[in-house]
């Protein structure tokens, strides 16, 4: 009995992503190797010259840890504020908690130059200058939503069943937040994280009109190189901050898991 | 058969499936299925989930490319033509009915594709109120989908199928997702269409009783393989093998031996049976079905069986027992009530023992080499080309007078229509329809049997003859027993 | 009751805070002072009379949208037919497919915004700003399209497909009569999104742009100098939209859940 190979008269299901992977590997794959390429490359032949520049050169390294140090510190004020703003959302019985809710996200649609317009103008009236607290008031003020849903979602999200088990189980409030409620909400906190530490380490704009010269950032400096065309040099600084997302990205994905697990009364 | 028999055949047929096969990757999931499926006929393709009966449904409607093997629609080829173009019509499981589209214009959503001839708005309309009126569904067509219930959005889907007038109406297990007692009236609704309408249905299902209940003929379908094909009287009171028994109704399987013609032995006793044809001591399966054994008294004189009642329940409308007698668990049906741990005695009639080959592919015949190469089986001598024995001291010829086992499987025996073009002649006294194959017994005038495997349709008591190939007769030493 | 009301009164110090810059804006838009000065407020309409008559910021304006629009319609297109290939793969194709996707979304916007620089350097266009900038901006809408119409794809039943072809639909009509109009609230959501990312952008136009601008870059280009008025109104502008148009989406939102409530 001879086998032949059916006819594929059902191959259309791959022209229909045919466009799809062409767009993405034109704007995406191909960019990326370029990216690396300029990075190891310069004028066709293999050099570390670029990445020796970024770890030793003095500025580079200071912006380095400058960027982590704001960005961390930037991102635990977010979270600490919108922590209680979603548990509040979600466990206090608001009526319209939703309406809330879209209050916060609403600024998200104003474009977030013209937002920080706003906030820069504000300081200038009330007479804040530019530099650290503007910076980092900033990027709270601007990435805060994002801190909050996650968190809200993952809250809400948590069955009313456990916080009234451990209650019945004899805990007092204080022992339902942290045994319970605490340990159930690590993943949102987790996201809330990633979500503002992301564009906080990356930013240029926020930096640019919010800091002085005291609070130059990756971003910046991706920025300044690019307008000179150092374009080994930017190169390395994408790559720095590519691999400082994927990081960040594995360790909030690894803590979430152990939070929830560590859940449970004792 | 006639030439003229076999064409007759072909114009009643309006689905032939040949040598059909689909495989997934690496799994075969329909192995060779040859089928003729008749004009008008309520058919259903019956058997336990992932047997393949629905892809081979989804290949007849064209969902699915076979990796091997044509299907007819009305004598044209129509295996490589898009869903879209053939003249069939599905029913899903799930409906598939559009939700942005009201009931009408679901039910006229194909009438409104046909291009020759174009349907004026009038002519959909009056068509689509018909089979409206067919489904019992007249004032429903401006309704939303969503505001109907399961049966009725069964019904919708029936006739969305049925408006386009196809040839052949496919249904995929469509009472599914219904309530046992929608499920019973939508099996009486789908008779009554098929009556009043004529079109060929073929139903496919895992509901052994909804088959039994709706078709006219079932095809019971295993691991992609046709185990029979008959009307449901015929699948039930004969079940061809183990399967085609356990899963139609309950029933007992034993195994046992055909002693002789009506006699047979089972559980250490002899019991007198309608089954005949079968070899001298060929081992067979046995199936009775529960609703066949009788309780009697254990002192009874008729009794055969003797045993203890294990268990006993109420089924609504008749008792389920379970009854240990040389140490098998017989299920009974029946309306009295037996209490726990009582002696009985059973009594089965001998035509309710049901005797099935069991599926064994080979013949064997234990004979005595007549020459290097030749052999005597049923009185006639034939060659092997098997002649070779393998010994610890290399390759040696058979001598004469060797005692041998010949083997020769059921596919490797040619049916002639003339006799003397044969090797040797007999009768046909039993062909079973597999599907793909006729399974039939031909005893040879000598009192010897063959069990041919053949694509041809053989009536029983043909004066046949058989031709086997020398290559296709394996041929090995045996010990002699003492009895010889 | 106590909780409650501890948790109100920090929320609503949040959300003036949040609030504040921008309500504030709006409240100066009407004000005909050169600069913002709580000491001098002059009522007018000045400022939103130079912002219609700015042409740099009015184009700027039309740019934006324009570039948004196209770029959201345009990835709801290709992320439409690329979920339909999607749901054929394979399990493992269809992972790498949606890594793949996810990527643009990983990455920091800059890092995206620099790598097309070099993308384009390579490809030697210069000064094509639209062509650029429309690329580049499906890109960012891209990702998120496909994630929004994926999931409304897979729930749907996939016979249905199949039916409209059973019931002689050739697999072209069959895909925009029965499947594209059950896809369409996705496909709406999906542009929607797409639309507000590429309205937020800054980096990625501000690199590639060749001159081009959106309000992102307008407003970047008076980081340095004294902002004219005009910036005012245009936040003002911007707010009133979005509040108008919020306010509407949650009526109609409103409306539909009455009416598939009433028709249970």
């Amino acid at each position: 009995m001879k086998k032949n190979k059916p006819k594929t008269r059902m191959s259309y299901k791959f022209l229909f992503a045919l466009p799809f992977f062409i767009f993405m590997i034109m704007m995406v794959v191909v960019p990326l190797s370029l990216l690396f390429f300029y990075a190891f490359f310069e004028d066709g032949s293999f050099t570390f010259a670029h990445i020796q520049y970024f770890f030793t050169d003095s500025v580079s390294v200071r912006i380095l840890f400058r960027s982590l140090g704001i960005a961390l510190l930037a991102t635990v004020i977010a979270i600490l504020i919108a922590f209680p703003i979603a548990l509040g959302l979600a466990t206090a019985g608001f009526k319209r908690s939703h309406t809330i809710l879209m209050l916060f996200i609403m600024p998200m649609w104003i474009n977030l130059l013209l937002r920080s317009f706003a906030l820069r103008e504000l300081f200038g009236i009330i007479g804040v200058e530019r530099g650290l607290f503007a910076l980092v008031f900033a990027i709270v003020l601007d990435y805060l939503p994002l801190a909050i849903i996650p968190i809200y979602v993952v809250i809400s999200g948590t069955s009313k069943k456990y916080i009234e088990a451990s209650q019945d189980l004899g805990a007092n409030p204080t022992q339902v937040f942290t045994k319970t409620i605490l340990p159930l909400s690590v993943p949102g906190i987790m996201a809330a994280f990633l979500l503002v530490f992301t564009p906080a380490i990356s930013t240029y704009f926020l930096v640019q009109y919010f800091g002085d010269n005291s609070t130059r950032m990756l971003g910046w400096l991706l920025f300044q190189l690019n307008i000179n065309s150092e374009f080994g040099r930017a190169s390395v600084i994408s790559i720095a901050l590519l691999i400082i997302v994927v990081l960040t990205i594995l360790i909030t994905n690894r803590l979430s898991k152990r939070g929830n697990k560590r859940g449970g009364l004792w | 058969m006639t030439k003229e028999a076999v064409k007759k055949k072909n114009l009643e047929t309006i689905i032939e499936l040949k040598n059909l096969v689909k495989v997934f990757g690496k799994q075969t999931v329909v192995d060779d299925i040859n089928l003729k499926i008749k004009k008008g006929e309520f058919v259903t393709l019956l058997g336990p989930s992932g047997c393949g009966k629905t892809t081979i449904l989804r290949m007849i409607a064209g969902f699915e490319m076979p990796s091997d093997g044509i299907i007819y629609l009305e004598g044209t080829d129509v295996t490589k033509i898009p869903p879209h173009k053939r003249n069939v019509n599905t029913v899903f499981q799930k409906y598939a009915l559009f939700p942005h589209l009201d009931v009408f214009n679901n039910i006229a959503y194909g009438l409104k594709l046909k291009t020759n001839p174009r349907l004026s708005k009038a002519e959909i309309k009056q068509r689509v109120d018909e089979k409206l009126k067919l489904v019992g569904l007249a004032e429903y067509g401006h309704r939303d989908i969503d505001s109907l219930s399961g049966g009725q959005q069964q019904r919708v889907a029936i006739a969305r199928a049925l408006v386009m007038e196809p040839r052949v109406l496919l249904l995929d297990e469509p009472l599914g997702a219904l309530d046992l007692k929608m499920r019973k009236e939508m099996q009486l609704e789908l008779r009554r269409m098929h009556r009043e309408i004529g079109i060929t249905f073929i139903y496919v299902t895992h509901d052994q009783e909804e088959a039994l209940t709706m078709s006219d003929t079932i095809v019971v379908i295993n691991d992609g393989l046709i185990q029979q094909v008959g009307t449901p009287k015929q699948i039930y009171d004969k079940p061809v093998n183990a399967f085609v028994a356990n899963f139609i109704g309950e029933s007992n399987i034993l195994g046992g031996t055909m002693l002789e013609d009506h006699k047979v032995k089972f559980l250490g006793q002899t019991f007198r049976c309608d089954g005949k044809g079968f070899c001298k001591n060929q081992p067979v399966d046995i199936v009775i079905r529960p609703e066949d054994i009788t309780i009697l008294s254990v002192t009874d004189k008729n009794a055969e069986l003797k045993g203890t009642v294990i268990s006993s329940t109420f089924m609504g409308t008749y008792y389920e027992k379970a009854v240990l007698a040389n140490d098998y668990e017989f299920t009974i049906q029946s309306v009295d009530e037996v209490k726990e741990g009582t002696e009985v005695g059973l009594t089965i009639k001998p035509g309710d023992i049901h005797i099935m080959s069991m599926e064994t592919t080979i013949n064997e015949y234990e004979t005595y080499m007549t020459g290097e190469d030749t052999l005597e089986i049923s009185g006639v001598y034939f060659q092997t080309a098997h002649a070779i024995e393998k010994t610890e001291t290399g390759d040696e010829p058979f001598k004469k007078g060797d005692p041998v086992t010949a083997r020769i499987a059921f596919n490797h025996v040619e049916i002639v229509d003339d006799e003397n073009d044969g090797t040797i002649g007999g009768y046909v006294t039993q062909s079973i329809y597999k599907g793909s194959y006729y399974n039939v017994n031909v005893w040879t005038d000598n009192d010897t049997l063959f069990i041919v495997n053949t694509p041809y349709e053989w009536d029983t008591d043909d004066r046949v003859g058989l031709i086997i190939k020398p290559e296709n007769i394996i041929v090995e030493r045996r010990e002699e027993t003492e009895e010889e | 009751m106590k909780k409650k009301i501890i948790y109100a009164s920090f929320i609503f110090l949040v959300i003036a805070l949040v609030y504040a810059p921008i309500l504030m804006l709006v409240a100066f838009s009407f004000s005909e002072t050169r600069i913002m000065q709580t000491d001098n407020f002059q009522f007018g309409f000045g400022t939103w009379r130079d912002l219609f008559q700015n042409q740099r910021i009015m184009s700027a304006l039309f740019n934006t949208i324009l570039i948004a629009t196209l770029s959201a319609a345009l990835a709801v297109i290709i992320a439409t037919f690329a979920c339909m290939g999607i749901i054929k793969m394979k399990r493992r194709a269809q992972s790498a497919t949606m890594i793949l996707n996810q990527i643009p979304f990983i990455n920091a916007t800059i890092v995206t915004a620099f790598s097309l620089v070099l993308l384009f350097a390579a490809l030697g266009i210069f000064n094509a700003g639209y062509f650029k900038l429309i690329l580049a901006h499906t890109l960012i809408c891209l990702p998120i399209s496909v994630l929004v119409i994926l999931p409304r794809l897979r729930s749907m039943d996939q016979n249905m497909f199949e039916a409209a072809q059973d019931l002689g639909a050739p697999p072209m009509h069959a895909m925009f009569s029965v499947v594209i109009p059950q896809l369409m609230p996705a496909m709406i959501a999906a542009f929607l999104l797409g639309f507000s990312l590429s309205l937020d952008d800054f980096i990625i136009t501000q690199f590639n742009n060749d001159g081009v601008h959106t309000i992102s870059t307008v407003v970047y280009s008076y980081t340095r100098i004294p902002p004219p008025r005009e910036l005012r109104a245009l936040g003002a502008l911007i707010f009133g939209l979005v509040l108008v148009i919020l306010i509407f989406v949650n009526i109609y939102l409103g409306k539909r859940r009455k009416k598939s409530e009433v028709n249970r």
